[in-house]
């Protein structure tokens, strides 16, 4: 039996070792898949960036329209192959924001003068030139640092998978540090100019939100609010307490509310300034459905006259097995208004509203001057495409996308090939502002546990 | 040599147990299905992934700072482009992302892609115990739900 141990361990030896040297053959080999994905994304992004470069210098040298023209379109497209390409990269541990800012600016900028230049296709105008030359200016120096990496990771080999794995272990340190430190002095170079202003209407622009009425309330006022609203609406409460606080686009203090025997909170936002109840995350196991969305809309709107909203439109209705998601919009003299909207979800299996959302209502919502729409529901009927089977017309206030302002609209909904459309025509121009694609995604069967 | 012994013995051990363990979530894998598209099911499978043990509003919340970096224009456009961009999640990286989501994490995607953010404009979060990123503490904190921290 003795004798028997040392060859016994031998084997066992050789078939560790054998399954060691497979492993470590299988681990080079998707090492090396991983860096050939990484190298290509760099190389890319090399060579974006020097297109980029190479087409703002032109639209800077030439008088044509017809060849700004052609650079802006190419400038559009290299800039979004730019950012993809830089997120393809593994250096989540940069800050790179200033530099993802420029290349938007690029992409936002082109973007703007092109559309002008359909319209009344001009040449540059001066502001225009300068805005460009600088652009340039902010991007030729990317283009410079990056090239410094692409030649040192090209002679010194280095390795982006080598980056990745030494920046998630702990006190270790790369032999190379060229392509952290390349990227930070990218970084660091584009933050050293200062912001580039752009006039209003050339960048998408979020409209800033109104300030709330009332007073700014005490967390033990946020408590009570909180156990009022839920002993309303869910039953006895057992135990309320401020969890978290935000101070974000609208502060609130977030309170944690448990009922008799359970230990899942259900969570209220009531906001610091007026006690408003913000948003509302009933935490609960739902059970199989038995109401249809009829019944389930009856109870969210039920929900919401008690809470005080009234003349609503449902816009939408999004769902799964046992949840109905409605988002309803106000109405002011018959005019849907779009960035009031208020977000309801109702569980299928009681009726209950689980969850619920009033930040867009309470952001934007006001008595407003509503004007007149300057052109009459015939003379938009008119003006939509043939092909469209419009099922209804309605008047609609939208943001503007580009504006600090919103735009009375006519909302179309009409079908196309079993896909149905809202376009928004401008009431006033008779431009369609937007179209928005309703058609509800594809969907498919996941196990969940 | 002896160790080395030691060292196959856990091995074999470790193998049968991850065996034995697939075999036996092969078995009490619920049947329940759910209709999802693409997107609702890539952001549940993340925020599975990534806050399983936070709370629903928590699990929201991580959901939300995905859909905003979707609207934001220094990340990628996509739910899928910012849940795979390398390096942005832990999830994909360790792997957790790859299972079933739960029926909450789904409803949390749902109501992350309908709009409801409970941060109210997040675009990064963290455990402040684990965030292996220095610069990730230059972001100006907004809120802390559960177990992590949300910045803008």
């Amino acid at each position: 039996m003795r004798r028997l141990i040392i060859p016994l361990l031998v084997v066992a030896l050789l078939i560790t070792g054998y399954f060691a040297y497979n492993q470590y053959q299988l681990n080079q080999d998707l090492t090396r898949r991983a860096e050939s994905q990484y190298q290509r994304s760099f190389h890319e992004l090399v060579w974006n960036v020097d297109t980029i470069n190479s087409q703002l210098a032109k639209t800077l040298v030439t008088s044509s329209p017809e060849q700004i023209m052609q650079s802006l379109t190419d400038l559009l497209r290299e800039t979004f192959a730019a950012s993809s390409n830089l997120g393809g990269i593994p250096i989540a541990m940069v800050e790179l924001e200033k530099t993802e800012k420029l290349l938007n600016d690029i992409a936002d900028y082109s973007y703007y003068i092109l559309k002008r230049n359909n319209l009344d296709g001009k040449e540059l105008s001066e502001e225009e030139w300068e805005k460009l030359q600088e652009l340039y200016k902010r991007c030729r120096v990317v283009r410079d640092e990056l090239d410094q990496i692409e030649a040192k990771v090209l002679d010194r080999d280095l390795s982006f998978v080598e980056v990745e794995t030494v920046a998630l272990r702990k006190g270790k340190k790369l032999k190379d540090n060229t392509i952290i430190e390349g990227f930070t002095t990218i970084e660091n170079k584009v933050k050293a100019f200062p912001d580039l202003q752009f006039d209003e209407g050339i960048q998408k622009i979020e409209p800033e939100p109104q300030p709330l009425s009332g007073e700014e309330i005490t967390e033990e006022q946020a408590v009570e609010l909180a156990r009022k609203f839920m002993n309303e609406h869910d039953g006895p409460v057992a135990r309320a307490e401020v969890a978290f606080d935000t101070e974000g686009r609208i502060p609130v203090y977030g309170v944690a509310i448990y009922k008799e025997r359970e230990d899942t909170p259900s969570y209220l936002e009531v906001t610091k300034r007026g006690g408003h109840i913000l948003q509302m995350y009933i935490q609960r196991k739902i059970q199989e459905a038995n109401l249809d969305y009829n019944e389930a809309e009856k109870e969210a709107r039920k929900f919401l006259n008690t809470h005080g909203f009234q003349n609503l439109v449902l816009v939408e209705t999004d769902s799964d097995t046992n949840v109905a998601n409605f988002t309803f919009v106000p109405t002011q003299e018959g005019v849907l208004l779009y960035p009031d909207m208020l977000k309801v979800n109702v569980a299928l299996d009681n009726g209950q509203v689980i969850s619920f959302d009033q930040t867009s209502f309470l952001s934007y919502h006001r008595n407003r001057d509503i004007p007149q729409p300057e052109l009459s529901e015939e003379q938009i009927s008119a003006k939509i495409n043939p092909n469209l089977r419009v099922e209804h017309i309605r008047l609609a206030l939208i943001p503007s996308e580009y504006e600090k302002r919103e735009l009375l609209t006519y909302e179309v909904k009409g079908k196309i090939n079993d896909e149905t459309f809202l376009l928004f025509i401008d009431a006033k121009t008779g431009e369609e502002n937007r179209i928005v694609r309703l058609t509800k995604p594809r969907e498919f069967k996941i196990t969940v546990r | 040599m002896v160790k080395k012994n030691l060292k196959i013995k856990f091995v074999i051990y470790i193998l049968m147990v991850t065996f034995l363990s697939a075999f036996i979530g092969a078995e009490s894998e619920g049947a329940a299905t759910v209709a999802s598209s693409n997107d609702v099911t890539i952001l549940a499978k993340m925020i599975h992934g990534e806050a399983r043990g936070e709370p629903y509003i928590g699990q929201v919340a991580v959901g939300a700072v995905i859909m905003n970096r979707v609207k934001h224009k220094n990340f990628p456009n996509t739910i899928y482009g910012v849940c795979f961009q390398p390096g942005a999640f832990d999830a994909v990286r360790d792997g957790q992302y790859y299972q079933n989501p739960s029926p909450t994490a789904i409803r949390a995607a749902r109501d992350a892609i309908n709009g409801y953010d409970p941060t109210g404009g997040a675009l990064y979060y963290w455990n402040p115990a684990t965030a292996t990123s220095r610069w990730i503490w230059s972001r100006k904190i907004i809120t802390q739900i559960g177990k992590h921290v949300f910045g803008i």
